[in-house]
């Protein structure tokens, strides 16, 4: 081992050079602390003893700048000193050495100081190697979490769907994340989508996330496989399934996932969605040009273990567009430190919601990046795009039965107006057709049905060459209007203007009674 | 059901009233004569703001001119502005333009009360 000496008295200098010569020792030796420094930096010694007081350079500064300079590999500092008092040798460890002699010197003393030197050194040199092994092993966690999230936690877009256009896009962040995300396709015109965000970071969460995916494509297998099952599983269902199998273990690793499970169905317009504690779904309907904020009311999987799961249903039609995100897209920061934030992500939606889905989704990253001054993410950002096509089959015929209620009425407007888009309607008919149909139904609710309770309306709307027709079932007593005219006004009566607007919104208004004795209204719109 | 937000602000004589939600109709209408009572009843001059009412049925539109009636009997008036197409198209459909003034934008509804 190579001993550096510094120190100007001459004398004492041969003793020490010689005396370290024979423990054994290469030595190499400098008149003052500039001197010993030069030295140092050509051959980083691994142990310096200097001299406290020396000119050019004494030894508190000569310890100094080698603590500043060496910081790959550490270096063992011992200072010679005439001085005893203690306030001395705090002012020396507090400059970095490690250890003091004081002169003049004991062959034993120096011989067993030297020795634990070493073993410091050794010690130190064993810690350095340790810890690049560790920063090894974390590149390499990096990586196995990298290609875990490759191969296992991502998924191809279902291709060729004519009902669907999918696209899907994950950025992994510099340290992993438990992002996921899947299709189901049962069908030309049903599409399960899911996508999840586990907790934590690294490899961890990348398990984590990989096997949540499984278990819920298990769960889903499942189901499907019970030979008595005559219709698709409920998401519902699905997810109560895989938290069957996950809530406790994951309970017992202290972690959870979030997660969206969507079931988008073509020939019914509709999407059913099981929100697991995750970010809002953004649907940008066609029909009303708004974009909604979805979201549910379920906890994570993995918070509580006796979580009952519930669904909610959005109508959908031709042209909607579905967005359903990770946090990281939503939590991605600019420079200042603001949060991208759903409505930034709404507006970019709203904006560029008529292009292709593969279009729309490079537009949402580049929205996000343009925020963040490409600056890194932290999270994972992970979107999944679905543009709604053309059903595989054209309908003619859709019913559906609402709660005779007045809190029934936005649904209705929602169920009419879909389909009336999608039967060709433009945006003025379509409000028209809202208009008349939520007239109706006020008067059902208000007046057939204002005794009872518990009654229900099924609303028929059939697609005609030129038009809808749109007909209102109800049971209870009939009302028919007489001849309706133009409400005075100006008396500022408030009567009698329901019936008039829904005479003015429509073509053909009917009220009769159907065989089975229920009530109908049916009313006709065509297209100018 | 969703509750229309009322937000109304004094601006020169007239007072801007604010109308925001997914529907003015029979579903919460009983609600909003409620809460605007006292409001049209302590101003004269009322400017409407729709651009964020998203629909209106007829029972709104009867709320509307239950408005119109209190400001006419302290003697002053209620003026709308920014309406949506679809309110638009009804109004005109019920012809209840010409009971209530309709300007494109704010200002221009102020600007009729001198404000």
């Amino acid at each position: 081992m190579k001993i550096l000496i510094a120190d100007d008295e001459h004398i004492s200098r041969m003793v020490l050079e010689r005396t370290l010569r024979g423990l054994g020792y290469e030595v190499d030796v400098s008149a003052d602390g500039k001197e010993a420094l030069a030295k140092f930096e050509l051959h980083r010694h691994p142990i310096v003893i200097a001299d406290w007081v020396m000119p050019e350079m004494d030894g508190i500064e000569l310890c100094r700048e080698i603590r500043n300079h060496a910081k790959d590999s550490y270096t063992y500092l011992i200072l010679l000193t005439t001085k005893y008092e203690k306030q001395e040798r705090s002012f020396g460890l507090s400059a970095g050495a490690d250890d003091f002699i004081v002169k003049p010197f004991d062959r034993g003393e120096l011989k067993a100081r030297l020795g634990v030197a070493e073993r410091i050194l050794n010690m130190e040199a064993q810690l350095r190697e340790a810890n690049i092994q560790i920063q090894q092993i974390r590149r390499q966690e990096i990586e196995i979490g990298a290609s875990i999230q490759r191969s296992l936690l991502m998924a191809h877009a279902p291709e060729g769907i004519n009902a669907f256009e999918f696209a899907a896009m994950n950025l992994p962040s510099l340290q992993i994340d438990g992002d996921f995300f899947d299709f189901f396709v049962h069908g030309p015109d049903v599409v399960d989508v899911f996508l999840g965000d586990a907790m934590g970071k690294g490899v961890p969460a990348a398990l984590l996330g990989a096997g949540t995916k499984s278990s819920i494509l298990r769960s889903i297998s499942k189901l499907l496989a019970d030979p008595n099952r005559v219709r698709l599983p409920a998401p519902k269902e699905i997810i109560q399934t895989a938290h069957t199998s996950l809530a406790r273990e994951l309970m017992n690793l202290n972690a959870f996932v979030t997660l969206e499970y969507a079931r988008l169905d073509r020939a019914e317009r509709k999407a059913t969605f099981v929100d697991c504690g995750h970010t809002q779904v953004l649907h940008w309907s066609a029909a009303d040009k708004v974009t909604r904020k979805l979201s549910g009311t379920n906890f994570p999987i993995g918070f509580i273990p006796d979580e009952v799961y519930t669904e909610f249903t959005v109508p959908f039609g031709t042209g909607d567009v579905f967005c359903i995100y990770s946090d990281g897209v939503t939590e991605a920061r600019s420079p200042s430190g603001e949060l991208f934030g759903t409505d930034r992500l709404t507006s970019l939606v709203d904006e560029f919601c008529e292009e292709r889905a593969s279009q729309l989704l490079y537009r949402l990253r580049e929205g996000v990046r343009d925020f963040t001054e490409s600056g890194p993410l932290d999270d994972d950002f992970t979107v999944v795009v679905v543009k709604v096509g053309q059903p595989s089959e054209p309908w003619n015929m859709h019913s559906e039965t609402f709660p005779s209620h007045l809190d029934s009425l936005a649904a209705i407007r929602h169920f009419v107006g879909y389909l009336s888009h999608e039967a060709g309607l433009a945006s003025p008919e379509i409000d028209m057709v809202q208009l008349a149909t939520h007239e109706a139904v006020t008067n059902v609710v208000q007046h057939a049905h204002r005794r009872t309770e518990d009654e229900t309306i099924e609303i028929q709307v059939e697609r005609l060459s030129d038009g809808v027709s749109i007909k209102i079932f109800y049971s209870g007593p009939d009302f028919r209007p007489g001849p309706v005219s133009q409400p005075e006004m100006t008396a500022m009566r408030e009567g009698g203007l329901g019936l008039f607007i829904i005479e003015k919104s429509v073509d053909t208004v009917r009220y009769f009674a159907t065989e089975t004795g229920r009530k109908c209204i049916q009313m006709i719109k065509r297209i100018r | 059901m969703s509750n229309v937000e009322i937000k109304s602000q004094k601006e020169g004589n007239a007072v801007t009233v604010f109308l925001s939600g997914a529907a003015l109709d029979a579903s919460n209408v009983q609600r909003f004569r409620v809460e605007t009572t006292s409001l049209f009843e302590s101003e004269k001059n009322f400017v409407l703001i729709l651009k964020d009412l998203k629909f209106v049925d007829s029972s709104g539109i009867g709320a509307l001119l239950s408005c119109l009636r209190k400001a006419h009997a302290s003697g002053g008036d209620v003026k709308l502005a920014e309406l949506p197409q679809n309110v638009r198209q009804l109004f005109e459909l019920v012809r209840m333009d010409r009971l209530f003034e309709i300007f494109e934008t704010r200002e221009e509804a102020l600007r009729s009360f001198g404000s």
